[in-house]
């Protein structure tokens, strides 16, 4: 069982995609959505999974032409040793970077719940259950998240039916009141979130052969697309536009707002308890996609000794990344998304297009 | 060993350090109920009620001499700045972490409503451990009426409140309602007043004061206008569309006696037209009902009777609709959300008589109300019980 | 040199210690030699031992030093064997006096070898080796020693005595010739009857096993309402009996195997042929075949050695006191393995849902299998979580509890000096160790703790002020529950994760659980048995699976064999078994 060998089928895969993505969105860009495109987030959201779904496309595409390789080897196929690297070099800080975001968004949302722990400690319970879980390979990583997810949606699922008595539709209305500008705005930020399936990259792979392309990305972006129409819609229908404008995590503050039946009720916690879940897989799969890149940058056959160092760099980063939350805040909204359109998109898609000119010139 | 390093670094850290965030129950000052005011110098004004547990809490605990009588709550107050700058006033007094995620209901006093209730929302928003399903009211007079005062039936005068609230007989007002309406420019905030009821002076000695919810609150953006009545209060929820259920009492001309109707099912439905370049808007609502006690001599197993109820009925409602619109507009506050109503369905007729609306625009606005109520059943009886046969009205209409 | 030569030559530098100063020391019932009938002393005094069988002896016994980290030569895998096998060399001599020495030499200070000599038709010598107490006596006296002491003598000289010995003088059950003095050690020491004769170059073992058997039981650890209920006891030929009994088929195979250089254990490795998976067996074969270890009591101390993960707290295989399971499993393409003196069973590969499962869940109807399975999962989770939740609920996300709760919580807190998770570590503490000794103690007694533990001391801390009423209600739910796991091994690891949790929740709250069953779960992830994942059909998802996992789905739409354990034949039954009424028409 190498973590280095190991395969894990398409749906697997698909399921590793999704996990992350749904950690950040809530606990990141939910509020950048709000913030941006207010009560049209959710045209945002259909925008930015066009955009998503063209990334991914590209990224499988991708990998489909260079069977059995990863996106760092493709790099290095394509651009030559010292450029390849230098691009692998560039696909791992950006997953530590993410790694180093995420992780300090979930400690300034866990710092909220228990106040008087310190950030450090939170981050590195965290950073360090994902990097136990990380040394034990792909393969269990994938298993593990044969349940979360489903529990995750579900629970998920559950509570947003628990507090949909209150919502009003009507909130919504009236559409695209500031025209498309705010919307456009908000896609970019939330095409920030999808960027995270370059990840698929890196155990790309395990893709292998099989049916089309489109379809499968398809279906991922579907699902994304109904696992966020919930978040982008749901605190707007419930608290109003104006007021969920003023809020750093609406998702959680639906959570809060659930009161049903007189028994179930101060739900607070169940944020905590998906965000774990969620935060906690995505972090061990950036720490596997870092470490594994890493090790094939420095060519060494063991990604296992990394992790430990990795995991490290990116706790030392994530209190470094800012001193403040809206900070934070800002540069995702503002900074980032360049940055991510780049990473996750612009490059594989420059790759795949020289891909297809040597395949043409060749052949 | 190298595989656990990590989750045994991490318990290190975690037994070096302790358990920062943990607190126990009985070192936590639980309060019940929060009212804010503003002194006549105009700083802000914290009331609290702090539950006792041992006095509260069912069989006494252990440890503790047991039948200890009292209240089951202290009433504390501080004045500060802001909220939570007499929250740390009061944290002083107090052994125990104060801790609001219990307060269900917050209480807002007159004096501090009607000068602007902004400076309280924001603590009551931002705070962890308050939520924003917390019940909001307006005291009538000095927050102090009533905090301090004991009911019964319940331990604490929050769950008091907190379940003639869940009852919905009375306007129903939350922090999302009123911070929602206070940041619409199309609606105005309504909120549910509470008041002392205390005995008449002079009272036997047994009789308590106690606490009264009845009447709503009207708001102009987050300043208090005006009280309104129990009725007014009813025709303001039809035409918020947030009536569920209730009793509407009504004769019918030339017969004696009244007739009440239990209304179990109400549907209201706002549309905005635009007629001659002015959004109208019309005002629908369906409702059902059982008649549930008539002392009018009529025989209700006779349809065409039946109708002349279901018309008296119609016309009482819409008559409380329509007071409840002319006493909101002719105080310019919009409790009902008429302007955002324009707002969803008319963005850009809104957006022309948006900086209008609070002025002039919710004056003027056309609002049709239409009624359609029906009575589906009459109870246990079709006639009154006790009346002779030939008494009974027959044949009219 | 040979290792054998290279031992003979060690052996005798490492020469026994002359006789005098030893004996001195030796209480005077050490050195005691079997077989004290005068025909035995008679023979033996004559007798001498020859120099191969000596270097054979010495040899034997060098490796049985070698054993004890003694003597000059180092103990290495497969020593002993080579020692047996130096046994084996030593052939039995014609001349009954050698072999009787011999033996003597071996069997030295076991007081429960008997060597009863005796004249064949009243001339022949010959010795019959038994153990006492192992041998079915009547049998022994009526069938063999009345017939050969009694009868006639052999007629005439050249005829074959063994030949005669079966033929015309024995009226034993079984008979079997044997040629080395190896073969007569073993034969005597798993109960049988070696008879020696003089003149004759063979010996004779005669089937006599027979020993005190606890009669079939009702399994104590996994007690059912419908259902067998008999379970298996310490003898090996017994419990594949039980199995036996229920499968008629010859594809029901047991192999045999031996494990403990001292104790010499049968294990039987039980698999039907033409549905167990052959890679599965090979794997089973080689684990067992490299435990090399002195003393195999019991079916729990071989399960240490062929585990996958061998600090895992979860047992990675089943066992099992009831032949109705042992059936099921190896029918589903399990492996079972019968240690001989155990009565628990070790079913394997297994997955986690394997131990939510009772036989009795297929006995009874489909819906009461399903509900009961969702009872216990719902309380495997409470007992896995229930005082940790209340420690993080109270001490760190009191918003949760509904407020009448809390206040009635905090009224029971009033004035209690432990913070709540050590409240909940003492009773939970507490309440292990009045399991414990429950469990240990005579049954009355057992009682008597019980009470005195949960009536008056739980109730008396309370009243106390020792601890709150809330923490004794939820550790008492809790260790219900953890009763309705039907697997005692199960119900243990629980009862282990317990603690950590209740540390993990005591310190980040409900964080911490959450990290802490991230953990475990990743744990289980990561778990395999004989080389199948933990949590299949879960964990990688089986969708065909799950109508035995998360349900339990009536027999007749359960057609095939569990995917997971890779069997060569999957169709258990025919695919279309739905029962209806009379004429094929649906119900």
């Amino acid at each position: 069982m190498s973590g280095q060998k190991t395969q894990i089928n398409v749906r697997q895969a698909a399921m590793l995609l999704i996990t992350p993505v749904t950690a950040t969105g809530h606990l990141l860009f939910v509020r950048i959505v709000y913030r941006y495109a207010g009560k049209d987030g959710w045209i945002s959201l259909l925008l930015a999974l066009v955009l998503g779904g063209a990334g991914l496309w590209v990224m499988v595409r991708l990998l489909r032409r260079h069977p059995g390789k990863n996106l760092l080897q493709i790099g290095e196929d394509l651009f030559g040793a010292t450029l390849g690297r230098a691009l692998g070099l560039l696909f791992v800080c950006f997953l530590l970077y993410i790694g180093a975001v995420l992780l300090r968004s979930f400690g300034d949302f866990m710092r909220l719940v228990m106040p008087a722990t310190p950030i450090v400690v939170l981050m590195g319970v965290l950073i360090g259950l994902a990097a136990r879980t990380c040394r034990k390979g792909l393969e269990v990583i994938a298993r593990a998240n044969d349940i979360l997810l489903p529990l995750l949606i579900v629970t998920g699922a559950t509570l947003s039916m628990l507090v949909s008595k209150d919502k009003e539709p009507r909130h919504l209305l009236p559409i695209l009141e500031n025209g498309w500008r705010p919307v456009w705005a908000g896609a970019l930020s939330l095409q920030g979130l999808f960027a995270e399936t370059v990840l698929l990259g890196f155990f790309g792979h395990a893709l292998g052969s099989g049916r089309r392309t489109l379809p499968r990305v398809l279906w991922i972006m579907a699902i994304l697309g109904v696992m966020f129409l919930g978040p982008v819609t749901g605190p707007t229908t419930l608290f109003g536009p104006a007021s969920v404008r003023a809020m750093v995590y609406p998702t959680w503050e639906e959570v809060k707002h659930i009161q049903f039946a007189d028994m179930i009720g101060n739900l607070d916690v169940m944020g905590v308890l998906l965000w774990t879940l969620g935060s906690s897989v995505q972090a061990t799969l950036l720490l596997w996609g870092a470490s594994n890149g890493t090790a094939w940058l420095i060519r060494s056959g063991d990604y296992r000794p990394l992790v430990t160092p990795l995991a490290i760099i990116v706790l030392a980063l994530a209190v470094l990344v800012s001193d403040h939350g809206g900070e934070l805040t800002r540069f995702l909204g503002a900074g980032y998304p360049l940055l991510s359109i780049t990473v996750g998109v612009l490059l594989p898609l420059v790759m795949l297009v020289w891909t297809e000119i040597r395949l043409l010139r060749r052949g | 060993m190298r595989r656990s390093l990590p989750a045994l670094l991490c318990l290190l850290l975690l037994t070096t350090a302790g358990c920062w965030s943990r607190v126990e129950i009985n070192d936590l000052a639980i309060v019940s109920l929060i009212g804010i005011d503003r002194t006549p110098a105009g700083e802000i004004e914290l009331w609290i009620n702090v539950v006792v547990p041992a006095r509260a809490g069912g069989s006494p605990g252990a440890g503790m001499p047991a039948g200890q009588q009292g209240t089951p709550f202290i009433s504390l107050n501080a004045r500060g700045k802001t909220i939570l700058h007499a929250a740390t006033r009061l944290q002083r007094e107090l052994p125990r972490r104060l801790f609001w995620a219990h307060a269900r209901v917050i209480l807002l006093g007159e004096r501090l409503a009607r000068e602007g209730s902004l400076p309280a929302v924001d603590f009551l928003t931002r705070h962890r451990e308050l939520r924003l399903t917390n019940y909001v009211l307006v005291v009538r007079g000095s927050v102090e009426d009533v905090m301090g005062v004991p009911v019964d039936l319940e331990r604490l005068p929050s769950e008091y409140l907190r379940e003639i609230e869940r009852s919905q007989i009375v306007p129903v007002s939350t922090m999302r309602d009123l911070v929602q309406a206070m940041a619409s420019a199309g609606a105005d905030p309504m909120l549910a007043v509470a008041n002392r009821a205390g005995p008449p002076e002079g009272a036997p000695p047994g009789q308590r004061p106690g606490v009264r919810v009845s009447g709503a609150a009207l708001f102009r953006k987050d300043k208090l206008v005006e009280y309104v009545g129990e009725e007014v209060a009813q025709g303001l929820l039809w035409l918020r569309g947030e009536m569920r259920v209730g009793v509407v009492t009504v004769t019918v001309p030339g017969v004696p006696g009244n007739i009440s109707v239990e209304l179990l099912f109400s549907h209201v439905q706002r549309t905005v037209r635009l007629e001659n370049g002015r959004p109208v808007i019309y005002v629908q609502v369906r409702t059902e009902g059982d008649v549930a006690e008539e002392q009018a001599p009529l025989d209700l197993g006779d349809t065409a009777q039946l109708r002349i109820v279901e018309r008296q009925l119609r016309m009482e409602i819409r008559e409380r609709m329509e007071r409840a619109l002319e006493t909101m507009q002719a105080l310019n506050a919009d409790g009902a959300g008429l302007g955002e109503e324009i707002h969803r369905h008319l963005p850009a007729v809104w957006k022309r008589m948006e900086k209008r609306w609070q002025s002039e625009g919710f004056r003027k606005v056309k609002v049709v109300i239409s009624v359609e109520a029906h009575i589906r059943r009459t109870g246990l009886s079709s006639q009154p019980q006790g009346i002779p046969e030939n008494d009974l009205m027959k044949g009219r209409e | 040199m040979s290792v054998r030569g290279w031992l003979r030559t060690l052996a005798r530098f490492t020469a026994p210690p002359p006789e005098g100063s030893s004996q001195a020391v030796q209480p005077p019932s050490a050195g005691v030699l079997p077989g004290g009938s005068a025909i035995v002393r008679e023979m033996v005094e004559k007798a001498t031992t020859p120099d191969g069988a000596r270097a054979a002896l010495d040899e034997y016994d060098q490796a049985l030093r070698a054993l004890a980290g003694k003597g000059r030569v180092r103990y290495r895998a497969g020593l002993l064997e080579e020692a047996q096998q130096a046994l084996q060399r030593i052939e039995i001599s014609p001349s009954l006096g050698t072999s009787v020495k011999i033996l003597q030499e071996l069997f030295t200070d076991c007081a429960d070898v008997i060597m009863r000599g005796m004249l064949v038709g009243g001339e022949r010598p010959a010795v019959l080796i038994f153990l006492d107490g192992l041998v079915a006596e009547d049998r022994l006296e009526l069938s063999i020693l009345t017939p050969l002491t009694q009868g006639p003598a052999p007629a005439g000289a050249p005829i074959d005595l063994v030949k005669w010995l079966e033929g015309v003088a024995l009226a034993a059950k079984e008979t079997l010739p044997i040629q080395t003095i190896g073969q007569v050690v073993e034969a005597v020491l798993v109960g049988d009857s070696v008879l020696l004769m003089d003149g004759v170059g063979q010996g004779l073992v005669l089937s006599t096993r027979f020993w005190p058997q606890r009669a079939i039981e009702e399994p104590i650890s996994e007690a059912n309402i419908r259902g067998p209920r008999d379970g298996f006891i310490e003898t090996l030929r017994t419990n594949t009996m039980l199995i036996r009994r229920r499968v008629k088929s010859p594809h029901m195979k047991f192999e045999h195997a031996v494990i403990g250089r001292r104790t010499r254990t049968d294990v039987a490795i039980a698999y039907v042929k033409g549905i167990t998976s052959p890679a599965l067996l090979a794997e089973v074969r080689s684990r067992l075949g490299r435990v090399d270890i002195d003393v195999l009591l019991d079916s729990g101390m071989l399960e240490e050695f062929i585990e996958d993960q061998p600090f895992s707290p979860f047992p990675l295989m089943m066992s099992t006191e009831r032949p109705d399971r042992v059936v099921a499993g190896v029918l589903s393409g399990q492996v079972a393995v019968l240690v001989d003196g155990s009565p628990t069973v070790l079913l394997l590969p297994v997955t986690f849902w394997h131990f939510m499962k009772a036989g009795e869940d297929y006995y009874n109807r489909f819906w009461m299998g399903t509900l009961v399975l969702w009872l216990r999962f719902l309380f495997l989770i409470l007992s896995l979580l229930g005082p940790s939740l209340y420690v993080a609920i109270t001490s760190f996300h009191q918003e949760m509890i509904p407020t009448n709760l809390l206040l009635s919580i905090a009224a029971a807190r009033e004035g209690i000096p432990f913070p709540v998770l050590i409240e909940a570590l003492i009773m939970e503490v507490f309440f292990e160790a009045l399991r414990e000794a429950g469990i240990r103690l005579p049954r009355q007694i057992g009682q008597a703790v019980s009470i005195v533990g949960a009536l008056v001391i739980g109730e008396a801390a309370v009243r106390a002020g020792l601890v709150s009423a809330p923490v004794v209600i939820i550790v008492a739910a809790t260790g219900i529950a953890s009763f309705t796991i039907p697997q005692y091994q199960m119900g243990l690891t629980f009862r282990l994760l317990r603690f950590p949790i209740m540390l993990a929740a005591g310190f980040l709250g409900l964080f911490g659980i959450m990290v802490a069953l991230v953990a475990l779960l990743v744990h289980l992830c990561g778990l395999r048995s004989f080389g199948v994942p933990y949590l299949q059909p879960i964990a990688p998802l089986d969708f065909a699976g799950l109508k035995d996992t998360l349900v339990r789905a009536p027999l007749w739409l359960m057609g095939k064999r569990p995917g997971l354990l890779d069997t060569v034949n999957s169709q258990r039954q025919s695919p279309r078994l739905k029962p209806g009424p009379p004429g094929g028409g649906s119900a």
